[in-house]
């Protein structure tokens, strides 16, 4: 039987997260989101650092105070209820310290992750997807050819969240691109390393407040000591981030999700049509007694993933679960609220505006609903 | 053939390769027998800690889990090429008798002649 109940310890971090959430992301968000396409906000960074947010992730003998997986839920439920752009700048540095920590050595953990302390808010970028790959974990264009004493990596990197602010790329690239699967090794990149550079800052609908670019890697030379696992490990290391980062993606869905819902609700209670308030009518009423059960379903969901990541006990569905019904939720809550706040929804700026544009990334990121469909069904 | 079904396929070869039951292999894992054959038939996912274990035990590199390609020697032509060579049918007829880890045993030898001689003279 897994526990579900959050420590004290836990729920003082979200009532600390709650809070920062409130004043520093939430207000902010709204405006960076109404700004042209930018690199990562001054603010977030100074939050970053002012919090030492990515210790949390970091072992204590590299200088971290690191969270299990419940507590990193209930920290990326807040953030993602304050703002899923911040929330998912976060997350990216997460999946390249998750590379780091299940396939890095020791002297590769030492050299990198203090990297992502202060001074400084500090960010770290995993670089797996391609243009034409997507999904396609296997056929990565992106090549790593051996050299005396490392490998010269060719090729780009798109979308990659964060862009040019990476302290370090942890990047998968193929070094045999004959042998498949087989042929994927993963390397981590020092953010100033020659042959490194980015594209301008892309205009997207949705997370306007987490940057996203093209890294192109041009002859970048990576010595041997920054390839990540044994030989031909890396779509091994891959899988297991992607299985370990989709719970936390489904907690950030959520944090969204609980967003889109608290503000029907409070707009549903205040707003008088035919007087009464329109919660009373059953149609919105029972809509959003709907929406507050699957949340309630989600964040299960989600913590039952963390649990079974943490037990170390097999998570792959209960992980794709977790994030294909959080980040649906998380669209169908903010196109219903869309319809319960009618005009004062349907507008620029409006909280619930961004709150759809956002969740729609939701369902695009980290693997489409429909490969989390995939990954769910070849279990059964 | 999906990436984890393919896994666990080279994982079963290589287990029966090295005269294994599903039973023996999971009990040095530590692992149930149900969990291993959801591994092997590519229900589970395996990661890099898990599968480079498996493999020590096994005698295989990570990669040989992950290749794509499937072995030539399965390939029913080639199979006929390799049995008008001397000997070999009266060896594969012989070794049909023996237990899966008599066989191992005579790999083993094979293998060990190869090394020794530095391949097929």
């Amino acid at each position: 039987m897994i526990a579900f109940e959050p420590t004290e310890a836990q729920l003082a971090l979200q009532t600390r997260w709650q809070r920062l959430a409130g004043e520093r992301l939430h207000p902010r968000s709204l405006e960076i989101d109404a700004a042209p396409a930018a690199g990562i906000d001054r603010a977030y960074l100074d939050l970053i650092a002012e919090e030492n947010l990515n210790a949390l992730l970091i072992p204590e003998m590299y200088g971290g105070v690191p969270l299990d997986r419940m507590s990193l839920a209930i920290l990326f439920e807040e953030l993602g209820a304050g703002d899923a752009g911040f929330a998912a700048i976060f997350a990216q540095t997460f999946h390249a310290v998750a590379g780091l920590l299940i396939g890095g050595t020791h002297d590769q953990k030492q050299r990198f992750l203090p990297l992502l302390l202060p001074p400084g808010g500090q960010v770290a970028c995993f670089c797996a997807t391609e243009e034409k790959s997507g999904s396609d974990t296997s056929s990565f264009a992106t090549v790593a050819h051996r050299e005396a004493g490392g490998f010269t990596l060719n090729g780009a990197k798109n979308p990659i969240i964060n862009g040019a602010h990476g302290r370090f790329y942890v990047v998968w690239a193929s070094s045999d691109r004959e042998r498949g699967r087989a042929g994927i090794n993963t390397f981590i990149i020092p953010g100033e390393t020659p042959g490194l550079a980015f594209s301008p800052y892309h205009d997207k609908p949705g997370l306007r407040t987490t940057p996203t670019a093209t890294v192109f890697l041009k002859d970048v030379y990576i010595p041997e000591e920054n390839r990540i696992g044994p030989v031909g490990s890396g779509y091994l290391l891959l899988m297991q981030i992607l299985d370990w980062g989709r719970a936390l993606s489904g907690a950030l869905a959520v944090g969204l999700a609980r967003t889109a819902i608290e503000e029907a609700i409070r707009f549903a209670k205040q707003r008088v049509i035919l007087k009464r308030p329109i919660i009373k009518n059953q149609g919105i009423g029972f809509l959003l007694a709907e929406l507050v059960t699957e949340l309630e379903a989600a964040r299960t969901l989600v913590w039952r993933a963390c649990r079974l990541v943490e037990l170390d006990r097999d998570h792959t569905v209960a992980s794709s679960m977790a994030k294909l019904y959080a980040s649906e939720l998380a669209a169908r809550a903010t196109t219903e609220g869309i319809l319960i706040l009618g005009q004062s929804g349907y507008r620029r700026p409006s909280l619930m505006d961004k709150l759809q544009r956002d969740a729609q990334a939701l369902r695009i990121a980290e693997g489409t609903s429909q490969i989390q469909k995939v990954i769910i069904s070849s279990q059964l | 053939m999906k990436a984890y079904e393919q896994i666990g396929h080279r994982l079963q070869k290589a287990r029966e390769e090295a005269g294994m039951s599903q039973e023996e292999l999971a009990k040095v894992l530590g692992y149930t027998q149900s969990s291993l054959s959801n591994y092997e038939l590519g229900k589970r996912r395996l990661y890099v800690s898990g599968l480079q274990r498996i493999g020590q035990i096994l005698g295989k590199p990570i990669t040989y889990f992950l290749e794509d390609a499937e072995e030539n020697p399965a390939n029913s032509e080639n199979l006929e090429g390799i049995l008008r060579e001397p000997f070999l049918k009266d060896i594969l007829y012989e070794a049909r008798e023996l237990k899966p880890a008599q066989r191992k045993s005579i790999l083993d030898y094979i293998q060990w002649q190869k090394a020794k001689t530095g391949g097929a003279t």
